[in-house]
């Protein structure tokens, strides 16, 4: 039975929001300095809209997972999660 | 025998003295320094200890006394000595340096909590991942927590961390009392929390002293709770940072077009660009009248160079013989082609050449006539 289908590798699908938020001020710190053409800067502008929008995309998405993994599979390298509810247990 | 240490007593020689009684009994005991400097603990009174050695009599006061040759703690006692001396060990194999211990990630995609399912300490991670960042994802990985088998069970759950995709992880459980904690004190567990795959955050709930797991984790916090706020920043905050950001780029570049445009605008109303004309008017006339100017100034050279010919040419006729021959005179050479310029240098019936100004005689001498050293005739 194959991993990651069901535990939902996110971390490693995209790129972290730190990576992200990294190259965000980068771009800002450039486009600020005043160096390179505006050719450049408009194309480092439209970059920096584009990671700004993806990270505000991610963080708007609706309510992220809350799941348990299940002991007995995962003792056999079969990753499988179901939905937790905290209420329900003691 | 076994029982509480009282009335300790260690003399300057360095041997020990002290009771161990129990609820019926005590008994005086001696430990010398020989034996006593290979006690790996400190005694003190009120300790439980396990002491072996041989009875005797103290002649003087007819009294019993052990003479002790080895002595552990016991009970409590014994888990704190083998707490001591599993950290040292692991603290000289550098398993809790400084230098191993990782950075939280700010803004995990996915956290895992190793917890028991049930209880307060779970919920209360949950609520508090939750009120900070609604879009995380969270993975329970159930675990015993105390009791027999709780260090095994929280040591296969650490073990899994590398399978689950998640960004970081926290370890952790309620209070206690220092037996119901325990198992975060044993060495499998405290040896895979070393080695976790991605960084971990322990919260084991205690106080005051740290369990070697806490030691062994990425970072320690004081409760569950605490360590939820620790694995990841609030995101609306995040949020009002990238706000913030956009409004400085968009800002900063809408500044740099509106600064190009000015200058656009300010190239095109400048003169040169607005009435090229008048610029060129007046080059063109600069143009004109620099050009009469040097035909006049070629002139000037011109008849500069003419009259210093002309100049040049008398001069050269004037000394030129070609000139005298010219204004009449005639040149007179003797036989050997010598000028003759007086006439004694000829005698009657010598042949001489006269060259005119065109052509040459050749002539006979008649006859000479001296006139001395006149100067001309």
């Amino acid at each position: 039975m194959a991993q990651n289908e069901v535990s939902d590798n996110k971390s490693s699908k995209n790129k972290s929001f730190e990576e992200d938020l990294t190259r965000l001020e980068e771009i800002v710190s450039i486009l600020e300095s005043g160096e390179k053409t505006l050719a450049e800067n408009l194309k480092l502008y439209e970059e920096g809209i584009r990671l700004s929008r993806s990270c505000h995309k991610k963080l708007d998405e609706v309510e992220g997972r809350l799941q348990i993994l299940n002991m007995e599979y995962a003792e056999n390298g079969d990753i499988q999660t179901s939905d937790f509810d905290p209420e329900e247990r003691g | 025998m076994e029982g509480e240490l009282s009335n300790f007593m260690r003399h300057s020689s360095g041997h020990m003295y002290f009771t161990i009684k129990d609820s019926t009994a005590r008994l005086k005991c001696v430990m010398f320094k020989g034996h006593n400097l290979r006690l790996r603990f400190r005694p003190t009174d009120g300790m439980a200890v396990m002491a072996h050695g041989s009875i005797t009599i103290y002649p003087k006061s007819g009294e019993y006394q052990l003479y002790i040759d080895a002595m552990e703690p016991s009970g409590l006692g014994s888990l704190f000595l083998a707490y001591e001396q599993l950290k040292e060990k692991l603290t000289v194999e550098g398993l809790f340096d400084n230098s191993r211990k990782r950075p939280i990630p700010e803004m995990p995609a996915k956290v895992a909590l190793i917890t028991s399912p049930t209880g307060a300490a779970v919920r209360d991670m949950i609520k508090v991942l939750r009120r900070r960042r609604t879009d995380v994802d969270i993975i329970i990985i159930p675990a015993q927590v105390q009791g027999a088998g709780a260090a095994e069970s929280l040591a296969k759950a650490v073990r899994l961390l590398g399978m689950v995709g998640a960004d970081s992880a926290i370890i952790g459980r309620g209070g206690g009392s220092i037996e119901e904690l325990w198992a975060f004190n044993e060495e499998v567990l405290v040896r895979e929390v070393a080695s976790a795959p991605i960084p971990i955050i322990s919260a084991v709930g205690h106080e005051t002293d740290f369990t070697l797991t806490d030691l062994a984790a990425d970072l320690r916090a004081p409760t569950p709770s605490a360590a939820a706020e620790l694995a990841t920043a609030d995101g609306a905050q995040f949020c009002r940072h990238l706000l913030q950001l956009d409004s400085r780029m968009t800002r900063t570049l809408a500044k740099r077009i509106e600064q190009m445009r000015r200058e656009v605008q300010r190239l095109e109303t400048s003169a040169v660009l607005s009435r090229p004309e008048r610029f060129l008017g007046g080059r063109r006339q600069e143009i004109d009248q620099l050009s009469v100017r040097m035909g006049r100034a070629m002139l000037i050279a011109l008849e500069n160079r003419k009259s210093q010919f002309n100049g040049a040419i008398g001069r050269l006729e004037a000394l030129s013989p070609l000139g005298t021959l010219r204004r009449g005179y005639s040149i007179c050479l003797n036989q050997q082609e010598q000028l003759v310029r007086k006439a004694s240098e000829v005698h009657r019936g010598d042949a001489v050449k006269v060259i005119l100004a065109s052509g040459r005689l050749t002539c006979l001498v008649e006859d000479v006539e001296d006139a001395g050293d006149a100067e001309d005739i």
